[in-house]
């Protein structure tokens, strides 16, 4: 058999020998440090952005229309988040069990001093082909701050009395596609499977008791939709343009 | 261990070394592989993470997303250690460990780079697959333990990145290890069989090498023990391999042979061949006994023949090459002998010129004084003289033709010497050439009273194709020679067809004498020039001793051989074989009524044993019934028992020279009893004997033959005597008496010639015979004699001063053509060598005497354009020059 296992040439001098061990050592220094990095790695993609104030009643101001017949599930959206691609594909495939039995807006998030065109990417595209969706601009995202909302990704579902029933995001990580406890709630909410507790301790959420109990809700993956002060000051000039 | 063993040990260690050292390449190179690929998913990475991913956003801030680092620096990690092993430590069994590691983990980043895509799962089998590369199972381990362990950990910590999912079963990574293993499954085995391959081929090429070695050194062997030269050259014109020969021939260190090119040792004579034969080698072509010469280490030059091949595509040529120096040097004196030779031969043939040309002069010299001397001491005998002065006169006579035939000898000698001779091949009637030589050498036997016979085998044919003026010549020499060496006895001429090959007959003349003999040491130097049987010989028998030098060169032209064979004091025996072809007869013959002598008895009385058998042998070829007698009284003997027995012969043939009672006793002894009718009587005789013709004519004798009679002869006269025609007896009999030279008119003839003697013989001669005679002393004063006076003929000699005969008879001719006339002009020279003759007829000359000028020759050289009272019949232009050298 020691015919079929090819081995470094027979006698190896001692510097082989030496070499075998200092380049055995690296090798599992490498692999610790590869480990960490993948690890790191890992770790990111399961930390999740800030879940924000979403607002427990439909803000009337906000002026986007409301259901009052049926579940309204808005969405909002940075359109230039690579980690957002993962929740429209959620959503498509929520819309393609429930389109019927639920309103859904997704707003894209546009500097104020932007036009739609600097929204109208790939990802509103894609929101738009769904169906039952409709598509609009959030400027400086306004409509967020009134929802309370500050992360991509984030949705809010309303019951057909204004009341909210789920925040969250729709993807289990960021940016992974893939069975998870937001989109499963959406999907019990409105209609099709009533059972929506419990997935909010599995997926993490720092909310308070209380209001686990009256609202469902799960982590958020995506881009921050308002910058803080001290990043919009070190914004450079024409940067968002 | 058996030797058997010991090999197969020593095979199957070889076999591991070359089957190791083949996975080692095969490890390395695969490292090498993986390396470039690692290169490749580490610029794939990170193009994904900047195309997927490229950027991060707050609000409208952007940021390069944490991807694309990650893509950079833990792609950079994961792809940069194995890329740094493969490189300085390559077929390592770390390195391509730490690769297989590395391998798998770069597919969980790749995942995670493109957000969890289930087809990047894909690169896991991929990897898989091609890890399988390194024939070595434990890498596939490896990277099976990699993808277990980390398909674990997201299983356990998180799901949804490797199972879709976020709630999985705990084993559900299990799973994803079992596909894992299903693939190794399969790579395993390819793998086992790829090895399984490879360690054959390892036995093989160990046993190949094991082969090739030992051919090798079996070649080697050979090509050091070889004795000739052997060289492996490059087309770079340097030799690469030779074995110690050359080397050792030329003087050289076998370094200084293989660090210049071997042109620089070649000849410069023969660099440019060299040269020539080596681009024909580049074309293919086989190079064989090629040769030209090297330099030695002392500046001397050897010579070498090469065989060489280059096969093609090749950048090297096989040579053998061999020394022939020593061959060279012979072939190249063989070459200046050759020259030398061809120079000593031109030398000699100058010489022989020279001296044919001397001899030519000198029978001019000679033949000019003796032609005077002959003809006018011919002239002088036929006037009245005492007794004395006759004999002293006859004397001088036999002297002088003794010279010209000595003359005559060495002329020939020296023809036959240049290879002037050449044969005149014609129709001839053996029997009747034979007969007639024979009869030319009759008196000459008869006077040593010696019997002279010949017989001609009733097997030879009548008519051969040959030269019967050489025939004649050799037959005159050897039966000459044989009259002239036997003091007694008998000299007998016999011929017989000893084979034929189909139209060619292979002739012996035999001839036989009684003489001396020829002692056998002697024997062999007979036909050489210039050698008798003895000195003495010379001063007893005279002669030059060329005569048989002759006939044994001549038998030689004719293609046929000569030998001898005697007995001292008994005779010898002289054998010419000559191939002659048949012909048909010239003429046709004499039409002879054989049935008179058919059954009619013949009684031949001689003494001579050997003629009795000669004439009964004669006799019987024409149906007649021989007896023979030895003597007269048994004739008589003979005769009277034959009557008792009422059986008389018709005919009795006796010879005259017999002891005790000769032919004429004899006949008058028959006649007493028998009568002419009864008996028809024929006598043979040695000589006319003019004193008994009365008593021949008393005798009824009907002919009178001189021996040796020719069977055509015999047989003429036989038939007459028979027919009973009456004819004389000396018509019959051979008449020596000379024929009547006058002419029947008076000519007018202009003899133009120079030599007193000769004019006084021509004149005395012609006039003689009744015509008138001018002289012109040159060729000018014949053309002004010509001109002046009409003359019937004109004799011209060749060689006269201020005008020769040659342009005299040109300008002749020439001045002729304006009168339409023609005067014979007859040419007299001594010029007797080949070619005068010819030269004479081309200047317009219509005949030919040679000197010196005997009359009988002139006589009919004449007769032609005038006629004479001899009957003879003769050619316009004769030649007489052949007949007289014979004689």
């Amino acid at each position: 058999m020691k015919r079929f296992l090819p081995t470094d040439l027979p006698n190896l001098s001692n510097s082989s020998q030496d070499k075998n061990f200092v380049y055995g050592s690296l090798s599992a220094v490498w692999l610790v440090a590869v480990a960490f990095g993948l690890w790191g790695l890992m770790s990111y993609a399961n930390r999740p952005g800030d879940q924000g104030q979403p607002v427990a009643t439909w803000p009337e101001a906000s002026g986007i229309e409301r259901s009052n017949f049926q579940p309204t599930l808005v969405l909002f959206a940075h359109p230039k988040c690579p980690c957002t691609r993962a929740t429209l594909g959620e959503l498509a495939w929520l819309m393609n069990r429930c389109a019927d039995d639920l309103d859904c807006h997704v707003l894209f998030f546009r500097p104020g001093q932007q036009d739609d065109s600097w929204s109208k990417t790939r990802l509103w595209d894609e929101a738009a082909a769904i169906r039952g969706v409709s598509v609009a601009a959030d400027p400086d995202a306004q409509l967020a701050s009134q929802f309370g909302v500050r992360t991509s990704g984030h949705a809010l579902l309303y019951d057909p009395q204004g009341k909210l029933v789920f925040e969250g995001g729709i993807t289990g990580s960021r940016g992974h596609r893939g069975d998870n406890p937001g989109r499963s709630a959406v999907l019990s909410l409105v209609g099709e499977d009533h059972v929506a507790s419990g997935f909010i301790q599995a997926s993490g959420s720092k909310r308070s008791k209380q209001h686990q109990r009256a609202t469902c809700s799960s982590c958020v993956f995506g881009c921050p939709l308002r910058a803080s002060q001290v990043a919009l000051r070190a914004l450079p000039a024409g940067a968002e343009g | 261990m058996g030797e058997r063993e010991h090999n197969a040990a020593v095979a199957d260690e070889r076999a591991l070394e070359l089957f190791s050292r083949s996975q080692q390449d095969l490890c390395a190179r695969t490292d090498r592989n993986f390396a470039l690929l690692m290169g490749v998913q580490f610029v794939a990475g990170v193009l994904t993470a900047c195309l997927i991913s490229p950027k991060t956003w707050t609000a409208a801030i952007p940021e390069t997303h944490i991807h694309v680092w990650t893509a950079l620096i833990l792609g950079g990690l994961i792809c940069g250690f194995p890329i740094f092993l493969a490189v300085v430590y390559p077929g390592r069994v770390l390195t391509r460990h730490v690769i297989a590691v590395g391998q798998m983990l770069m597919g969980a980043l790749l995942i995670h780079l493109t957000q969890g895509r289930i087809e990047t799962h894909f690169h896991v089998f991929g990897s898989l697959a091609f890890l399988a590369f390194y024939r070595d199972w434990r890498v596939l381990v490896t990277a099976t333990i990699v993808v277990a362990v980390d398909h674990f950990l997201r299983g356990f910590y998180w799901p949804l990145s490797v199972f879709g999912e976020q709630m999985v079963q705990p084993f559900r990574w299990l799973e994803h290890v079992g596909w894992v293993l299903f693939e190794d499954l399969f790579l395993f085995v390819s793998i086992h069989q790829s090895v399984e391959k490879s360690w054959t081929l390892a036995k093989q090429q160990g046993g190949l090498e094991r082969a090739k070695a030992s051919v090798q050194s079996e070649r080697d062997e050979f090509f050091d023990l070889s004795l000739d030269m052997l060289c492996v050259a490059g087309s770079d014109g340097y030799f690469k391999k030779l074995n110690p020969v050359l080397p050792k021939k030329l003087g050289y260190e076998m370094e200084d042979l293989l660090s210049q090119p071997f042109l620089s040792f070649v000849h410069p004579d023969d660099k440019e061949r060299t040269v020539q034969v080596m681009r024909s080698l580049r074309h293919g072509k086989d190079v064989v006994d090629f040769e030209n010469r090297y330099r030695c280490r002392d500046g001397s030059y050897i010579w070498l023949s090469w065989s060489c091949r280059a096969p093609v595509n090749r950048e090297t040529m096989y040579a053998v090459a061999r020394e022939v120096t020593a061959r060279k040097k012979a072939a190249e004196a063989l070459e200046t002998a050759k020259r030398d030779a061809e120079k000593a031969r031109e030398v000699a043939e100058q010489a022989n010129r020279a001296k044919s040309d001397f001899l030519a002069n000198m029978s001019h010299e000679i033949r000019t004084p003796m032609n005077a001397v002959i003809g006018l001491t011919e002239l002088v005998l036929e006037t009245k003289l005492t007794a004395s002065q006759r004999d002293y006169l006859s004397t001088v006579l036999e002297s002088g033709e003794s010279l010209l035939s000595i003359i005559n000898e060495i002329l020939d000698f020296s023809k036959i010497e240049a290879g002037k001779i050449e044969l005149d091949l014609i129709p001839m009637n053996l029997r009747e050439q034979i007969g007639d030589t024979m009869k030319s050498l009759a008196i000459r036997a008869h006077r040593k009273e010696l019997e002279l016979a010949w017989h001609v085998g009733k097997e030879v044919p009548e008519t051969f194709l040959g030269d019967p003026a050489r025939l004649r010549q050799v037959l005159v020499n050897l039966v000459g020679n044989a009259i002239k060496f036997t003091p007694e006895g008998e000299v007998v001429l016999q011929v017989r067809e000893l084979a034929r090959h189909g139209n060619v007959v292979d002739l012996q003349f035999e001839i036989r004498e009684t003489g001396v003999g020829i002692p056998e040491e002697k024997l062999g130097r007979i036909f050489a020039e210039f050698e008798q049987a003895d000195t003495s010989t010379t001063r007893e028998f005279g002669g030059t001793g060329l005569g048989l030098s002759i006939s044994s060169r001549l038998v030689d032209l004719m293609g046929g051989e000569i030998h001898v064979e005697s007995v001292v004091g008994e005779g010898s025996r002289f054998y010419v074989t000559l191939p002659l072809e048949v012909t048909e007869a010239v003429a046709e013959p004499v039409e002879r009524n054989l049935e008179l002598l058919r059954d009619l008895t013949v009684l031949i009385v001689d003494d001579n044993t050997t003629n009795r058998r000669i004439q009964r042998e004669t006799i019987e070829g024409w149906s007649m019934r021989a007896i023979e007698a030895a003597s007269g009284a048994d004739a008589l003997q003979q005769l009277r028992v034959m009557e008792a027995e009422d059986n008389l012969p018709k005919i009795v043939l006796s010879d005259m020279n017999m002891p005790h009672m000769d032919g004429l006793m004899l006949a008058e002894r028959v006649r007493q009893s028998y009568s002419h009718d009864t008996i028809i009587f024929i006598l043979l005789t040695s000589g006319f004997m003019p004193d008994d013709r009365k008593r021949v004519k008393d005798l009824e004798i009907a002919a009178v033959l001189l021996k040796p009679v020719k069977q055509s002869e015999l047989l003429d006269t036989l038939l007459l005597a028979l027919m009973d025609r009456g004819e004389s007896i000396e018509q019959i009999v051979q008449d020596s008496a000379e024929p009547n030279l006058r002419s029947p008119q008076s000519l007018s003839v202009l003899l133009a010639e120079d030599g007193l003697a000769n004019q006084k013989l021509a004149v005395g001669l012609l006039e003689r015979w009744g015509h008138r005679v001018t002289i012109a002393p040159n060729g000018l004063d014949a053309i002004k004699a010509w001109e002046n006076d009409p003359f019937d003929l004109i004799l011209m000699d060749l060689q006269m001063p201020e005008m020769d005969g040659i342009t005299a008879t040109k300008i002749i001719r020439q001045r002729e053509q304006v009168s339409g006339n023609h005067i014979p002009i007859i040419a007299m020279t001594a010029h007797a060598l080949e070619g005068d003759r010819q030269r004479c007829l081309d200047a317009g000359m219509d005949g030919y005497v040679s000197k010196p000028v005997r009359k009988s020759d002139l006589a009919e050289a004449i007769a032609p354009w005038f006629g004479s009272n001899d009957d003879r019949e003769n050619e316009p232009v004769r030649d007489t020059q052949n007949q007289q050298a014979s004689d």
